[in-house]
This record gives structure tokens, sequence and C-alpha cells, in this order.
């Protein structure tokens, strides 16, 4: 980690297992820090480095208000690693280690305080705006905890810049303005999410070469370390407060009428009935959304528009002329015999019948066409055919006869 | 049936004999439409809420996710179904081929009587009417009028009507019937009453009755402009015989409050009952009221009114109050900071809940074309107000089967859903229940979006991991077309943060098959070099480089990772037309820092060292020394390679 050459040389005269960890704890601090004061904006005493000290508590905080578990942990774990054996200096270690980053914490906020006041009497005003509105305590308490992050992270790109060869007095320029650029490059990000804008890594490469290698490192560091400063702000910042339903309210159904129509009196309608037929077809079309929402309506639509079988399934669908036909008028033919003159007996009344049968099989033929072909029989068996059937049949029966 | 008479005859014989008194009689069956039997299947069934809309259910691969890919989907599929009318319209005996008995006529579109060559009768005129061709019936008028064929008064007065109802144009794409997609997504302009058309002409034609004066009014109030609008009072001035109610309602309507109040005076002067639509021209006469307070007094009189009537307030009543309750010039985000947005807003909230309590339960009907409206209106009023509880009491309101009313699905509904989802989510912290919530939702009823994305991702880096919810966000990302833009950044940074520990061993293959598709779309975008090709292209970032190799190296893909390092080594990848890299931005810190390690872990000289090359893009000696004494501890170096590092770390700048 880049952060850890920067405590190794603030810290010249510290022993060696800071400086072996200064990354790590210096992560680890700037961490506790924010989660510290977050933690704590809830507490009586928030302000654990405020010069203007708590009242009538003339002690210090105790290391583990300032300190987080995290980091305590961290420094049990040091010096065990570096003393397993010998408990005294394993507990000397830990009270060096804890001593230093308690002072520490508040040499940085205490240097660091005096550079930012303007910002913190900034906050001040603001707070006592928003008190004099009596918004959420809770919003009040984060703005001050949250620019101390602010303040250490400044510290923080102090050092590394002084790290990384610039004067004290060019680091202390360039912390300011990289943590300022850091800070309205978050802002900015933030705004791109929400307001969906989009290509803006190209602007993004553009501006970063227009920054020197080593001020770019230090950008890259504060805009992490800024977006974890801010990162419980991005669950805050979508959960607005919900504005309820006040009981005291004026209500809408409850208030007096126009008192223009009398309820007693009789109204009669007096319409242009087209007008309004059209307005409710024009209300039904438009509640007709994107059209069927499944099968079934699909089919719906195509029943309506007649492209689709109706149900139930009846074969006889759309028949035409024939729906009224009756089957008695297609099977029961030979009731027509007799009305066309057909002999009731012998060879054309043994042949009608077979027509007859014949026809009252066919489904292809309408009725109607049916009696059209016993009519063109019976036209065809006129009384001369009937004549010469007869004698025909006769010979016939007499061939018959003598052949035997 | 004979075989039921006869059944009926067998039974109330048997029951005569042994009991006298009690006679069996069988219900005639009942008369059933022929869709009831489909509509109460459909009822049953309803939609199918684990897939896309019905309009889309396809092949897989071509559902939209995207507004705008529905929309293109949607529009493709319908133009194709319109050309194909329009065709089998045109040449009718090219598809002539037809056998089906019964002969059914849906299946053989007629093409519209062209107005020019048609047999200019009153009967074609009649017919045109009836199938609402607006312009081809003035053309054939006009046409009639000019070859001197007489035209009865009778015919006049519906064709009249017809144009005066449509302003002597075609009807809107609101009203068209059988396209639903150039229904929903045509556009209309505003228009003005057209001076001097058909309507104009007819008018002057045919002698001033009550009706006539009436439907000349109601149409330039219906299209109003400020012309018509004053010949449509002069109108109504001048008329000395009794006004039909529509007439009334355009007046009101495009009148102040005050004149209005005065308008339905007369109206009641005259004896005439009020419909919904004279109440909701009241309500559009009160929204003109610039001042809140009196605004507020309006609309309770009107409310007031229709309930002393016992009229039942159509939806489109609540949707004209909820859309002007509050002042237009405080939802601009501005001015807000004003306590009287909060205090109009608290207000909408109240009387919101009195209507959702009024409207609960009861059956809904579509009574005027603006009624769907009032759901996402109302619905945007609770989005502002950040009030989940009444927002999702609309949504059970919208969604109960009571409720005929609907949304067009992927326009206004998918609006509505999409703020309902974006306040549910912005309310809560559950991370499981944004997952239900969004898979519920995304992609059938709202659209993937940006803003949409967005927010999940800041919920996702603000709370506890949640894979599946993450892996859904990234898919969708991918299919919408995200995963150039910023949100592809976040989508590396998300999967950059994901502890592949805490997964498991199938989310660890997810994991594993999402990071080589994103990398290979990234890589695929990057190499569209070529001519024709190159406005797709998106050049790889260093940055990008540097994420996507770490993702590479977590999934065990150190070799492609390798490859895709040695892209920021390689000076030609930046440079010329078949570049694939921006020659701008550094590779992340972190992550070449994590990499540098994992090499380090694996004794991967290799790997170590060109990881101190990227590094020492962007570092200096000092910082560069301790990382090439490191290889030199962990990694099997041997002494020409060690002399090789040392002089590439001597010669970086100090």
């Amino acid at each position: 980690m880049g952060t850890g050459c920067g405590i190794k040389e603030r810290n010249t005269e510290s022993d060696c297992a800071f400086k072996s960890l200064g990354g790590l704890l210096t992560f680890l601090m700037l961490k506790s820090v924010c989660s510290v004061a977050i933690r704590l904006g809830g507490r009586k005493q928030p302000r654990f480095f405020s010069n203007s000290g708590g009242e009538g508590d003339s002690k210090g905080p105790k290391a583990k208000e300032v300190i987080d578990d995290d980091l305590l942990k961290a420094i049990d774990g040091v010096a065990n690693n570096l003393h397993p054996q010998n408990s005294a200096e394993k507990k000397s270690l830990k009270n060096t280690l804890i001593n230093r980053l308690v002072a520490n914490e508040k040499a940085s906020f205490d240097s660091a305080a005096s550079s930012a006041s303007s910002e913190m009497l900034d906050d001040q005003a603001l707070i006592g705006l928003l008190a004099d509105v009596a918004e959420d305590a809770k919003v009040d308490k984060k703005v001050p905890l949250k620019k101390r992050g602010l303040v250490l992270l400044r510290k923080e790109i102090f050092y590394q810049a002084v790290q990384s060869g610039y004067t004290t007095d060019e680091a202390r320029v360039k912390s300011e303005t990289i943590v300022n650029e850091a800070q309205m490059k978050l802002v900015e990000q933030r705004k791109a999410l929400l307001n969906d804008v989009r290509e803006k890594s190209e602007q993004d490469e553009i501006d970063q070469t227009e920054r020197n290698e080593k001020e770019q490192k230090l950008f890259a560091m504060a805009l992490e370390f800024m977006e974890k400063i801010y990162k419980d702000d991005i669950v805050n910042s979508d959960a607005r407060k919900p504005i309820n339903v006040d009981n005291n309210a004026i209500k809408l159904f409850q208030q007096k009428p126009l008192g223009t129509w009398n309820k007693t009196t009789q109204y009669e309608g007096f319409s242009l009935d087209f007008w309004s037929q059209w307005d409710r077809r024009a209300a039904t079309i438009a509640n007709g959304s994107f059209g069927p929402t499944n099968s079934f309506q699909e089919q719906i639509e195509w029943t309506t528009k007649g492209k689709q079988w109706e149900y139930p399934i009846n074969n006889e669908f759309k028949m035409g002329d024939e729906e009224s036909v009756s089957f008695i008028d297609h099977v029961f033919l030979e009731r027509h015999l007799p009305s066309l003159g057909i002999p009731k007996t012998g060879p054309i009344a043994h042949f009608m019948h077979l027509v007859c049968v014949g026809l009252s099989k066919n489904p292809y033929m309408t009725a109607a066409k049916k009696r059209e072909h016993l009519k063109w029989f019976a036209d065809y068996f006129n009384v001369e055919k009937q004549k010469l059937v007869h004698k025909l049949h006769e010979q016939e029966q007499i061939a018959a006869q003598n052949a035997v | 049936m004979i075989g039921r008479f006869g059944l009926g005859r067998v039974l109330s014989r048997s029951l005569s004999s042994t009991e006298a008194a009690q006679k069996l009689t069988i219900q005639p069956a009942i008369e059933r439409s022929p869709t009831d039997l489909l509509a109460a299947l459909s009822e049953t069934v309803g939609p199918d809420t684990t897939a896309p809309h019905f309009a889309y259910i396809d092949d897989p691969i071509t559902i939209p996710s995207t507004q705008s890919a529905k929309k293109t989907y949607f529009m493709a599929k319908e133009f194709g179904k319109r050309a194909a009318r329009e065709l089998a319209a045109e040449w009718p005996t090219l598809f002539a081929f037809d056998r089906d008995q019964p002969q059914l006529p849906a299946f053989r579109p007629q093409h519209l009587a062209d107005p020019l060559q048609v047999e200019p009768t009153e009967k074609s005129l009649l017919a045109m009417i009836a199938s609402r061709e607006v312009q081809d019936c003035c053309v054939l008028y006009e046409r009639m009028r000019s070859e001197n064929v007489e035209v009865s008064e009778a015919v006049q007065l519906e064709l009249f009507r017809l144009v005066t109802y449509y302003n002597s144009s075609n009807i809107p794409f609101s009203e068209w019937e059988t396209f639903s997609g150039m229904r929903n997504y045509g556009e209309n302009e505003q228009s003005a009453w057209k001076s001097g058309a058909v309507a104009d002409l007819l008018f002057e034609t045919l002698p001033r009755t009550d009706e006539t004066v009436s439907i000349m009014i109601a149409g330039l109030c219906k299209f109003s402009d400020h012309a018509s609008l004053e010949r449509a009072r002069n109108l109504y001035k001048e008329h000395k015989g009794k006004i039909h109610l529509e007439a009334f309602n355009g007046l009101i309507g495009s009148s102040s409050y005050s004149v209005a109040r005065k308008l339905v005076v007369e109206i009641e002067a005259r004896k005439i009952a009020p419909s919904v639509d004279t109440f909701n021209a009241l309500l559009t006469a009160a929204s003109k009221i610039p001042k809140f307070e009196e605004r507020v007094k309006a609309f309770t009189e009107v409310i007031g009114e229709m309930k002393t009537l016992n009229q039942e307030a159509p939806l489109s009543s609540y949707h004209l109050i909820v859309k002007n309750l509050i002042d237009g010039k405080l939802l601009d985000k501005e001015q807000q900071e004003d306590g009287a947005y909060t205090r109009q807003l608290t207000l909408g909230v109240s009387w919101l809940n009195e209507i959702l309590e009024t409207i609960e339960g009861k059956p809904l009907e579509p009574v005027t074309s603006t009624c769907h409206l009032f759901f996402v209106e109302a619905m945007g009023l609770l989005y502002r107000a950040s009030n989940e509880k009444l927002a999702k009491t609309l949504l059970s309101i919208y969604e109960s089967p009571t409720n005929q009313v609907k949304m067009p699905a992927f326009t206004i509904e998918s609006m509505f859903y999409n703020r309902y989802l974006q306040l549910a989510v912005e309310q809560t912290t559950s991370l499981p229940r944004i997952h239900d919530l969004y898979t519920s939702m995304v992609p059938r009823l709202v659209g993937v979006n940006n803003a949409l994305s967005a927010l999940l991702y800041r919920k996702l880096s603000a709370s506890d991991r949640h894979w599946p919810l993450l892996r859904r966000v990234i898919i969708d990302g991918i299919t919408s077309g995200q995963i150039n833009g910023i949100l592809g950044e976040e989508m590396r940074k998300q999967l950059c943060n994901v502890e592949l520990h805490t997964l498991n061993p199938t989310e660890r293959e997810q994991f594993t098959a999402l990071v080589q598709k994103l990398v290979a779309v990234w890589i695929e975008y990057s190499k569209f070099t070529e001519e024709r090709m190159r406005r797709l292209q998106r050049k790889l970032s260093p940055s990008q480089i540097s994420e996507c190799a770490l993702l590479l190296t977590r999934i065990g893909e150190t070799q492609k990772a390798y490859e895709l390092l040695e892209l920021l080594l390689d000076e030609e990848a930046a440079q010329g037309e078949e570049a694939t890299v921006l020659p701008r931005g550094f590779a992340r810190p972190w992550a070449m820092a994590e990499l540098f390690e994992d090499a380090l872990r694996k004794r991967d000289t290799y790997g170590a060292a060109t990881c101190l090359q990227v590094m020492a893009l962007t570092s200096t000696r000092a910082k560069l020394e301790p990382l090439a004494n490191r290889i030199m501890e962990k990694c099997n170096v041997n002494a020409e390679q060690e002399r090789i590092i040392n002089g590439f770390v001597r010669l970086r700048p100090q």
C-alpha cells in the first residue's frame, strides 16, 4: 500500500513495528476515525478532539473510544508477532502504539482543524440554520464528523505529497486542491450515476492526463478514501423521508359543494348522443393497451374478428343457407316420389329407391339440389318412358320364363 | 334436443306418479356467447408473470429488455403485419389460393374505396362515414358537390358530425383499433381548429338547429385555439335555442373557473342534468386557478357537487385533481426549499389517501379516455412524497381483478411500475426484498434503465453483498447495452468487490462465466477497428485493462490476464488505426498491487515482472525498488534475471 510510506516518514523515531505496519494502520486509522466519528454521532460527547472540551470532564478520551476495535485487534496482532514470548515487552509495545495513535489523532485533528476553520464555521452556520427548522438531529451531527474525515484525508495527502518529493508549501497546496478535486469528482460521479450520464470515462481519461503522474496517484488515493468516507452517505441519500397523510389536512370529500344543482329538482339529459358514444368508444379503445396478454385473449380477439371457429366447436358453423335445413329433408327423400309421379311398384320404383338412398347419404349436396335430382329423374321417367320401361320389363320377364 | 325432451318426459312422468305435488323442471341451457368460455379460461389463467409480455413470447434471444428495444420490436412486428395486409388488399389475386370453407371475410381484406374513383353516391359516402375515413369522406363530398350530385340533409348531418368530431382530419392514432403499436406510440400534433374546412362548409350549408350549433361549439372547443374559442363563445351568445350539454362542457373546460361557474348556473337554469364530462370540464377550469388555496377550494366544491348528485367520480376526475393540485413552479427542484412544496405535497398525499379509500374494492371501469392516467399520476405524487405504504395500496388497487382500467403496457404502465420499483428500492435496505421486487418487475413490466441500475448499484455498494441481485443487474445491463458507459465501470467495480470465498460453488461458476463473458465483450468491442465498424468501437482503457486482468486472475485465467496486461506495455496497441487501447489513463494501483501480490504468491517471476513493468509506467524508482527486492526474495530469480530487474528499476526516474 502506498499509504504506508507516509506513516513511515512521519514517525521516524517510532519503533520498527510501527514502521512496518504503517500502511495498514494508516488505512485502518482513517477508516476507524470515520467510523468512530459516525458511530459517536448519537452519543453525548461526540467531540473527542474538540478544543472546547467536555462539560467538566478534564480527562482525555479513552483509547478504546478513539481507536476502532479493528485497529486495537491489529495492534494486538502486531504485539503478538513481534514479542510472542515476552508479555512485558508486548504490553509496553501495545501501550506505545496506542499512545502514538491517540496522540497522532489529536495532532492530526488539531493541526488540520486550523486550516479548515473556515469550513467548520460554515458548518456551524449550517447547523444553526438546520436546528431552526428542527430537522433530524442525526443529519446535523454527521456534517462536521464527515468534515473531520476530510481534514484527516487532507493531512494524509499532505504527507504523501511530501513523501513524493514536493516541498512543504507545495504539498500543502496540493493536499488542498487534490482533496477538493477528488470531492468534486465524487460528486460528479454520483451525479453521473443519478442522471444517467454516459460516456464520461473518455473525459476522465483526458482529465487524468492533464495531471502529472505523482499528482494522479495522490488524486486516485484521495478519491478512494473519499468514497469510503461518503459510503454511508450513499445509503442515506437514497432514502428520503416519507411524507405521510396529515389527518388535519382539508378533506377532499367532506367539503361544501358548489351548490348549483339541487338534489330535489328533476333534471333531464340533453346530450348529443353520438358525441358521448364516440367518447366512450375512444375510452374503450384507449383501454386496449398493447393487445392480448395471453393466448386465450388472443383467441377472443380472433373470434371477435371472425378469424377463428367459435366455441363450443360446431361442425355446422357458418353453413350458410343449409343452417336452417333439417336433416329430415336430407335423408327422407322417398316421400317426394309420389308427388313426382313415380310409380309405386316396378323397376322404376326400385331404381328410384336406390337413387333416394344414394342421395340421402351424400353430405356434399344441399337438400334443394337433391330434390332437383329427383325432379330430373321424374322428368326423365315420363309417361312414355314408363310405358317403355314397363314393356321392356315384361319382355325381360317373358324371356326369362322361356329360358327356364 | 330430442333426447333432452324425452328425458324430461320420462322424469316428469315418473315423478308425477310418485309425488304429484313436486315437479322437476330442467333449466334451459344458459346462453353463452362464443367468447365466454375463452374469457373464463383467460380470467383463470391470467398473464404469465414468469415470461415476458405475450407480445414478445418468441425466440428467447429476441426478448427485449429496454423500453426502446420493446418499442422497436413491437413496431417491427406491427409494421410487418400492416405491410402484409396492404399487399393482400392491393393484389388479392396473389393470395387467391384459398380453399377454406366457409370463406371468412376477415382473411380477405378489402382495399378502401378510393374517393376519386368510387361512384359519387350517398351510399358510398355513408359507407365511408361508417368506416370513419374522415379525409376520404371530405374528398368524396367535395367531388359530389363539384359534380352537382345532390346530398340529402340527413347525410350532410352525418358527415358534419364526423368532420366536426375529428376536425376534418383522419382519426387520431389514439383511436386506431387494430394496430395497438401505432395507437400507443403514434403521436398526433395538438391540432387547432381547421378553419374553412368541410366542417365549416357544412355548418354554413346546414340549417342552424340546436344540434348543429351545439356540435359546432363542441368541435371548436375540442380543437381550441384563441380564434376558435372566440367563435364558439360568439355562437353561444348568438344562438337563441337550447344548447346541448357537450357544447357547454367544451365552453366550461376552456374558460376560467369564474366563467365556468356562470355557465353551470345556466345549465342548471335549463334543467339539464350534468354528466361526468361536465364535472371534468369544471375541474379543468378549476386547475387554471393560480392560487393554491383557491384551487383547493374549487376542487373540493366540484367533488362535493358530484357527491350531492350521487354522481360517482370517474378516475379521470381524480387524475385532474392529482395532476393540478401542486403548483407547477414548485415541482421544479430549485424551488423546493420552500415549505410550500411540502405543505402542498402533504395535502396531495392526504387527498390521495381519501381517494384510494373510496375506490378500493369497487369495480373500476374506463369512463373517459384519460382514466388510466390517474394511476401513473398518483404514483408520481407518491414517489415525490416517498410514501411507499400508499404506493403499495395504489398498486394493489391497480392489480385487483375488479379494476378494468388498464394503462398501455410498454409506455405508461411501465412508467408506473418503474416509479413504484424505484421508490420501493429506495426505501428498503433489505437486498433480498430488492432482489424479489426487481426480478418480478424487470424487464417484464419495467424496462432496464440506467437510473434504476445506478440506484441498484448504489444499494449494492452500500449494503452487504447479494450475489444473485448483482448478477441479475449486470446481466440485464449487458442485454441493455450498459457495458460501455459509466455503468460498465460500475460493473467492474462491483465485481472486483465480490468476495469470492463468500460464494458457494454454483455462484462461483456463475461469477466465472460472467467475468468471462464481460471481458470477451469488452475485448470484442475494442477490436472493431475496421472502417465500417469503427463507430461501434470502444477502446480498452488502461484502468479497464487492469481491472479485467484482476478479475481474470481471480477466476484462474492468469494467462489471459497477462495477455491483457501486455497490451499496456505494447506501444503499438495504442497507436494507429488498428489501436485497441486508449493512449490516455493509468492502470489502477490497487488492482496492480493485488496482481503483483498474486504473482509473488505463486512465485511467478514472469507475472511479477510484468506487473512491475506496468507499475513502472506510473511509479518512481523509490517505489519500485522495494517491489523489485520482493520479486528477488519470493521468486526463483537467477543472476541474469536479477541483473535485468535491477537495471530496469535503476533506469526509472527518481
